[in-house]
């Protein structure tokens, strides 16, 4: 009897601490294996506008942050330059025409002379002169399809639905072709990058349900994986002067999990959030998207 | 889902509310443990405080 009070009271403990390890492999399994990332990112598809001509912008149709539709103006290069340049165009195109008309008939005189009035070299060289000619003709009009093309690209129009962003243009400013002056990120392509831990990537499965929680709105949004990233920069591949890799030494006892972009497919965006390229948010996959957290939810100071 | 937590505009892993959380839940816990004389009791009494919070933290987590 008292053997086995004696054994009670560290059996009893005992049996405590078991319990609690078992609890903390749970734990362990849930918070640190479980595919579930802080570091999830909204990414966007961004256009950036380019206008093909250059010119002073005389007219700017949209503001900062405007919903446009494709084909919308976004804004205007003064034309008149351009309407110049396709009235000179045309004009030259008409002075080519008479002249590989002239050019031909003459050509075609001489042809029909009676053989030994002229050298066979004269009609040969006219018979040149003229082809010379209505090629640069047909070079005239293909010069003024380009002036007209030019003309109509003063007008910058959007390439797609989206919303205008970082506009900083007045009318008066300067548009250099090549140039971006406008981006406009495309309303239907926003997605989630998730930044995964390479020890989480066996766990993560291309089509797996996901829920997504940004920072800034409490309901959460539904996805699946669409895709994983296949690549991230190694800093040991960079080549010095000699073009070997500079690789560098490692005396570290702790190193970090290199992290992996995994692409998220929005399914569904809750009425009252606002997607913008760039927000945090946190992402779980598959067996961690179950289930709603009262305490990771708490905003203490929103 | 398991999910960052803001205060003030910090961004905080969500096991540090947990650990927050399970302070005073084992505050409580440990006052009912002294009632009932169990701490006197155990082994260990400090084996036993520490098993008994871990196991608040762990079982907050998996359930709340």
């Amino acid at each position: 009897m008292t053997v086995l009070k004696r054994l009670l009271r560290p059996l009893l403990t005992l049996a405590i601490v078991a319990a609690t390890a078992m609890l903390l492999t749970a734990l362990w399994r849930v918070y640190m294996l479980a595919p579930w990332t802080r570091d999830g990112r909204v990414s966007a598809e961004v256009v950036r506008v380019t206008p093909e001509v250059s010119g002073t912008v005389v007219d700017v149709r949209v503001v900062d942050n405007q919903f446009v539709r494709r084909g919308d103006i976004l804004y205007v290069i003064d034309p008149r330059r351009f309407r110049l340049a396709l009235d000179t165009a045309q004009a030259v195109v008409l002075a080519r025409r008479e002249d590989a008309a002239l050019k031909t008939a003459t050509a075609r005189r001489r042809s029909q002379l009676s053989p030994g009035v002229v050298a066979s070299e004269t009609i040969e060289q006219a018979n040149a002169t003229a082809a010379i000619a209505r090629a640069d003709y047909d070079a005239a009009i293909a010069a003024a399809h380009v002036a007209e093309l030019d003309l109509d690209r003063t007008t910058v129009r959007a390439p797609l639905d989206g919303y205008v962003t970082n506009l900083r243009m007045r009318p008066g400013d300067y548009a250099t072709a090549g140039l971006t002056r406008v981006s406009i990120i495309d309303a239907e392509g926003f997605w989630i990058t998730a930044y995964f831990e390479e020890t989480k990537l066996s766990r993560i499965a291309i089509g797996a349900r996901a829920q997504i929680h940004l920072m800034g709105f409490e309901p959460p949004i539904s996805g699946h994986v669409e895709s994983i990233g296949h690549g991230i920069a190694d800093a040991n591949e960079v080549p010095d002067h000699l073009g070997l890799p500079s690789v560098n030494p490692v005396f570290a006892w702790v190193r970090l999990a290199q992290r992996i972009p995994v692409r998220i497919h929005i399914n569904t965006v809750p009425p009252g959030v606002t997607l913008a390229a760039g927000t945090t948010c946190s992402v779980a996959v598959g067996e961690a998207a179950a289930g709603y957290r009262l305490l990771s939810r708490l905003d203490f100071w929103p | 889902m398991l999910s960052e937590v803001a205060i003030g505009g910090v961004y905080l892993p969500p096991i540090l509310v947990y650990l927050a959380a399970a302070i005073p839940v084992f505050m409580g816990l440990r006052a009912v443990l002294d009632r009932a004389g169990l701490l006197r009791f155990a082994w260990h009494p400090a084996l036993l405080e520490c098993a008994v919070l871990l196991a608040t933290v762990a079982l907050l987590l998996l359930l709340v």
